[in-house]
Order: C-alpha cells, then sequence, then structure tokens
C-alpha cells in the first residue's frame, strides 16, 4: 500500500508541470501531506477492491467509506495544487497484505488500511504548524481510528501511534 | 492515601502492575497533591516528587537550574490533558463503582487513559496540584463495599441509573476529545500535537462505542 515516494515542487527536476512549481508549504509538511494523499489514494484502490467481497453489510460500509475517502483525496489534491505543488498520483495497483477473498478478510484489510491511515494522518499532524492542515490532520486520525472500529478492529490506546502499539494495557477483558 | 489507593490499585490498575503501574502512581501523587508522607505510607517505593522526564526539548532546554525541570513546550496544554485523563478516569471509577454491571464495558477503556496519563507524563512534569473538589480525607466509605467508593463519588457525580450514567462517560469522552483536539491544533512542537492528536482520537473513538448500546 505504501507507494513510492516523489519529490515534487523542486525546481529543475522531475516532470514541470507548470514552469512556476514553487510551493508556499515548507518540505517537511510537503512530505508529509503527500505521504497523506497517497494514503487516502491506496485506500480508496483497497476499498474498490475489497468491496465487492465484504458482504452486504460490509460492502455498504465500504461504498461509503470509499467514497469518504475519494473526498479526503480530492480536497487533499485541491490543498496541494492550492499550495503550489504537483500532488502525487495513484498507483495502478497496490499490494495488499491480506487478499480479501471473503467478508472477513475484506474487514481485516479495511481495518488495516484505516490504521495505517491514522499513522499517516499523525505524521501529518507533526509535520505541520499551520492550523488549518493541523485541523485536517487530527481529524483523519480520529476518523480513520473510529474507521478501525467500526470495521471490527480493536480500539488502541493511541491511535496512529505505532511505535507506542504494544505499551497500552491489555484489551482482553478480566477474567471472572 | 484513600484516592491513590482507589485509582491505583481499584479495577483500573492491574495488581501490583509493573512500571506503568508505578508511574501512575507517581503521577497521581503529583497531581492529586497528596502529602508525600501520607501517600507513601502504603507504598513502598517511590519519589515523593513529580514523575521525572526523561525528555529533551531541543528549543527550552538551555535554561536549566538544577532543582526545576527545565520547561516544556506546550507544558499547560499537556498538564491540561493529563487533568482531563486523570479525571477521565475518576469518572470511569465513580461510574462502575456506582454500576458494577457497567464494569465489563467501561473497564478496558479507562485502562486506555491510564497510558494516555502516563504518556503525558513521559513529556512534562506534572505539577503538584489539588485536582478534585473533594480533599482526600480519611474514612473508608462507599458503597459496594469499595472503600473510598463515596469519595470519588463526591467528586464525580454519577447518574443513578445505568443508562444514564453510561451517557454522561460518553458526553465526558465527547468534551475530553474536544479538548485534546483543540490542543493538539493549538500546540507549538509536533510531536506533542501529534500525540494530543492521538488522545484526541481515542477519546473519540471512546464516545462512539460506548454510545451504542452493547
Amino acid at each position: 500500500m505504501r507507494s513510492r515516494a516523489r519529490r515534487t515542487g523542486s525546481a529543475g527536476t522531475g516532470p514541470t508541470a507548470s514552469p512556476t512549481a514553487t510551493t508556499t508549504l515548507p518540505e517537511p509538511a510537503l512530505a508529509a501531506l503527500q505521504a497523506t494523499l497517497a494514503g487516502e489514494h491506496a485506500a480508496v484502490w483497497a476499498y474498490g477492491t475489497l468491496g465487492p467481497r465484504a458482504g452486504r453489510a460490509g460492502e455498504d460500509l465500504a461504498r461509503s467509506m470509499l467514497l469518504a475517502h475519494a473526498t479526503s483525496r480530492d480536497g487533499l489534491r485541491a490543498l496541494l495544487v492550492g499550495a503550489g505543488a504537483i500532488p502525487e498520483a495513484a498507483e495502478a495497483a497496490y499490494a495488499l497484505p491480506v487478499d480479501p477473498s471473503d467478508p472477513v478478510t475484506a474487514a481485516e484489510v479495511a481495518a488495516l488500511v484505516e490504521e495505517r491511515l491514522a499513522a499517516v494522518y499523525a505524521d501529518l499532524v507533526a509535520a505541520t504548524s499551520r492550523r488549518d492542515l493541523r485541523s485536517i490532520a487530527i481529524a483523519g486520525v480520529t476518523t480513520a481510528a473510529v474507521g478501525v472500529v467500526r470495521w471490527g478492529g480493536s480500539a488502541p490506546p493511541f491511535p496512529g501511534l505505532p511505535e507506542r502499539a504494544g505499551t497500552g494495557p491489555p484489551t482482553g477483558a478480566p477474567s471472572g | 492515601m484513600p484516592v491513590v489507593e482507589v485509582l491505583g490499585t481499584g479495577l483500573l490498575g492491574a495488581p501490583a502492575g509493573g512500571s506503568a503501574g508505578i508511574a501512575r502512581r507517581r503521577v497521581l501523587l503529583g497531581l492529586l497533591g497528596v502529602p508525600a508522607g501520607l501517600a507513601l505510607a502504603s507504598c513502598s517505593s517511590g519519589a515523593a516528587r513529580p514523575l521525572p522526564t526523561g525528555l529533551t526539548t531541543t528549543g527550552e532546554a538551555r535554561t536549566s537550574t538544577p532543582t526545576t525541570a527545565p520547561p516544556v513546550l506546550d507544558a499547560r496544554s499537556l498538564v491540561a490533558a493529563a487533568k482531563t485523563a486523570l479525571i477521565l478516569i475518576a469518572t470511569y471509577e465513580a461510574t462502575i463503582a456506582t454500576h458494577p454491571t457497567l464494569g465489563p464495558v467501561l473497564g478496558p477503556y479507562a485502562l486506555d487513559h491510564d497510558a494516555h496519563l502516563v504518556a503525558l507524563a513521559e513529556r512534562v512534569p506534572l505539577p503538584t496540584v489539588p485536582l478534585l473538589t473533594s480533599a482526600p480525607t480519611s474514612g473508608p466509605t462507599g458503597p459496594g463495599g469499595l472503600p473510598s467508593a463515596g469519595q470519588t463519588s463526591t467528586a464525580i457525580p454519577v447518574p443513578a441509573d445505568p443508562a444514564g450514567a453510561r451517557a454522561a462517560v460518553v458526553l465526558a469522552e465527547q468534551v475530553a476529545g474536544a479538548q485534546a483536539t483543540a490542543a493538539a491544533r493549538d500546540a507549538r512542537d509536533g510531536e506533542a500535537a501529534r500525540l494530543l492528536a492521538s488522545i484526541a482520537a481515542s477519546r473519540a473513538v471512546h464516545a462512539l462505542i460506548l454510545a451504542v448500546p452493547a
């Protein structure tokens, strides 16, 4: 699901769509924004792939989630264009860790997509101090964390922070 | 001491927990402003000072005095988030004490706030300030035979019916999530913002899950 990183905005190198591709965003924010867009590209593709095999209820959920991610993708793309950058393009296909062949594995893949998106958005939070981008990024973390749960995934103590994935308390209910 | 005992060894924490439990206890000592001698009477180990942090801030670490910790970016927001986490823990404690049937539902999410508190304490030294309105006076009282549960209840009112109590927890999570969202948006340090955003997401997820009847 991780697409290749592409350099944008640097003068002289790469495919220059416009001669004045000077971005108004600092490099860390730009890179994080591109990575987030790449994640949304992957999510849209993943939901399109897993949706038909997600079962009746899962298919409806996948459809609504696909629309939501497509909206986010378009918004991020517009942000990048507005900042003078060339938005990351979608890959033709993405490698999924699990083949979504039935409703169970489809839900697994969907939860994983949301989990990784939460991390991407959390990185975007750290990479920018612009309040509008921060707000978008924070909402992205929350939305993805909710998405994990909607697909039956467990709620971690720190959504989007993989380095803290193992530090939380055991989620299993205490016996007795 | 009673409040510390309730929060430290009650239904939230695993009995005789590992480093996380110890860390939280120290945090609680700092936040609740419990006199060290009193609080540590039953705790064999632990410093009376707030949790020491290994945090090295890049920006403001140069102003260092030996006795006080260096200032931390976004300290006010981080401390506020820690206080809210502690209030949420107390809310869960009081709710479960009043409605034990909600324990299996609420318990796991209360542990998340425990983890948040520890993570925040890693970033900022938590000051010694009174948190709960009722001072932790002596006297093991409380419904359900739980010692000191009544004290927590006096600070955190719990609706009498389980559904209302559950809804109150949902509301508390929503408010706390909004607070963390605003703090993350305004934080100056990127990593602090990232942590606060994650905590905001966790609280929002709690609210969502608990709002849906099991």
